[in-house]
């Protein structure tokens, strides 16, 4: 049986690469037969391994001519990649994220002979900007890593259209069911804000929200803005973070009535979070990576009027733990911040951290203040 | 320091994670020769049947590698799917399908059926007058046979010549008494055993 070995060669041996560098090298097929090969299909992918289901982004493609290639003869295909921004690559527990040059040389009637090299991405210059626009869901600026989608995605439009009007018939169902869970979250802070009085709380960190950034950007208007204000109040909003960096948290609020606290904390938790299987068979695999609670305040009678302020702050962990958010493979970070009052429901705000590469852009100095609620 | 993902155990990845399908079909420890010998005639059905981690889609996605023609469907929960027309196909997950759906599927003319399924369908083949051959992976599971799965695993997942991790004899009677003839799990407890090995050697668990 005929064989090719396909071997890649990186220029740079050690396959240790800063994001914005360039990564070239070469394909080398060396056919044991006489082969035709019509095309060499050279492509820059990133792929999760672990206990999830695979998930692929495609990065870039380049395509060498085909060529009679002789028996025993060497022949090499140059290639020049980019090094993406994001994802960067990351070893864990659960998930694994690495980038890969894979080869398939199209051959004319045998079995395409096909070959993969992996390589390291380290964060670098334009990580930060394009992690949170991963997060956003922008493109990236240079390129979007993106999934594989097949063409037979536009042959079946109408059914897309069939199953997007399913989703939709679900929602009338499911959303009744989403509205009452807001509800008795909005009752038991309205609960708890009727003794503490109106929270208001200080994350300095760069806020991560299409949304939110624009209802800072204009002045709430309308009659249901008070209604629309106290839902927002428990939505999770988003900060984005770099490794090491610390984060001053400001609690402040004015007791209406005589309260008794069992204490203030702040939760940092982080977790692998992998999907093995599909449908019935899907199993969610866990690890935490950070599960650290700090507390603010110890317990403590509050006078009615005296306007309380908890000032702290968190230092995220140095971690190469960077968030990331593909199909079945999610690294996730959050802070729950809670005020325990005694005999009545808590007071609790959860936060989205996205966990960042530090940002190396000369305009980084400026510092993001944002007052929540 | 970052550096290259299993490099210490000259691996390239945890060999007993998660695969995707061509990886799975590739990595197929059953010789289907013998399986897929009717494959294919009009007429003829092949029932691969098990309880999930069995085998039974590596199973499926081996005969649909190995036969010309086949066209491989997996049905998912709910049954939402349109099974493609073709003179064999290869229906994975079939026990989602509704009971009039199947008939629907099984009354096509001139098909060669290969299934993979929860339940016992021959009754309702043998009905519509196929002839209905059963296969149980989970029967095949032997201590040697489960040794070659793992070794093509690591061999696999090799990343330069060298010694590998090995997963012994004595390793694979043990997961056979923790996990009976669930080969998921024991990929499962492999890989937790994998994460945790400093260094090439025998695999313990």
């Amino acid at each position: 049986m005929s064989k090719c070995d396909v071997v890649i060669e990186f220029d740079q041996p050690d396959g240790l690469f800063t994001a914005g560098q360039e990564l070239t090298g070469s394909v080398v097929l060396t056919p044991t037969d006489n082969l035709d090969v019509k095309e060499v299909v050279i492509e820059q992918v990133w792929q999760t391994h672990g206990r999830g289901n695979p998930d692929t982004g495609s990065l870039d493609r380049q395509v060498g001519d085909g060529r009679r290639c002789v028996a025993g003869q060497s022949y090499a295909f140059p290639f020049r990649f980019g090094i993406p921004s994001h994802p960067v690559s990351y070893h864990g527990t659960l998930i694994n994220v690495d980038h890969y040059i894979t080869v398939r040389a199209d051959v004319a009637w045998k079995r395409d002979p096909t070959a993969k090299k992996d390589y390291l991405v380290v964060p670098g210059r334009g990580s930060h900007e394009a992690a949170i626009a991963a997060h956003l869901g922008e493109e990236d600026g240079n390129r979007k890593a993106k999934k594989k989608s097949s063409p037979l995605l536009w042959v079946f439009a109408p059914l897309v259209v069939l199953l997007v009007a399913m989703v939709v018939v679900l929602l009338v169902v499911v959303l009744p069911i989403i509205l009452c869970v807001a509800l008795i979250r909005l009752i038991r802070r309205m609960a708890a804000e009727r003794k503490l009085g109106k929270v208001s709380v200080i994350v300095d960190a760069e806020l991560v929200d299409k949304k939110e950034r624009a209802r800072k950007a204009g002045a709430q208007r309308g009659m249901l803005a008070g209604l629309r204000e106290r839902f927002q109040g428990l939505k999770t909003l988003t900060y984005a973070v770099a490794p090491g960096q610390t984060v001053p948290v400001s609690i402040s609020f004015r007791p209406r009535s005589s309260v008794d606290i069992n204490r203030v904390t702040l939760v940092l938790r982080a977790t692998e979070k992998a999907t093995s299987g599909s449908g019935t068979n899907a199993h969610t695999h866990t690890e935490i990576l950070v599960n650290d609670e700090m507390q603010l305040r110890g317990p403590k009678r509050l006078a009615p009027g005296k306007q309380i302020e908890i000032h702290s702050e968190f230092a995220l962990p140095e971690t190469d733990a960077w968030t990331f958010n593909a199909s079945s493979n999610k690294i996730e970070w959050g802070m729950r911040l809670c005020v325990d009052i005694a005999h009545n429901p808590d007071w609790v705000q959860d936060y989205t951290l996205i966990v960042v590469p530090p940002d190396y852009s000369p305009e980084a100095a400026g510092e993001y203040s944002n007052d929540l609620q | 320091m970052l550096r290259q993902a299993y490099a210490h155990l000259n691996l390239t990845r945890n060999p007993f994670g998660e695969l995707d399908g061509d990886e799975r079909a590739s990595l197929v420890v059953a010789d289907v020769r013998d399986l897929a010998i009717d494959v294919g005639r009009p007429g003829f059905a092949l029932q691969v049947i098990g309880e999930s981690g069995r085998g039974k889609t590596s199973h499926l996605l081996a005969i649909a590698e190995s036969v010309p023609c086949a066209c491989y469907v997996r049905v998912p929960v709910g049954g939402r799917t349109r099974i493609p027309r073709g003179p064999l196909i290869v229906v994975d997950e079939l026990q989602e399908l509704t009971r009039a759906k199947r008939r629907r599927l099984f009354g096509r003319p001139g098909l060669s059926l290969v299934i993979g399924t929860h339940v016992d369908v021959s009754r309702e083949l043998l009905e519509v007058g196929f002839e209905v051959r059963t296969h149980r992976p989970a029967c095949d599971i032997s201590p040697g046979r489960l040794e070659e799965i793992f070794r093509r695993r690591v061999e696999w997942a090799r990343r330069a010549p060298g010694p590998v991790p090995v997963v012994p004899r004595h390793t694979v009677e043990r997961l056979m008494s923790i996990a009976g003839d669930d080969i998921r799990a024991m990929e499962g407890i492999l890989y937790d055993a994998l994460q945790r090995a400093q260094e090439v050697g025998h695999v313990e668990v």
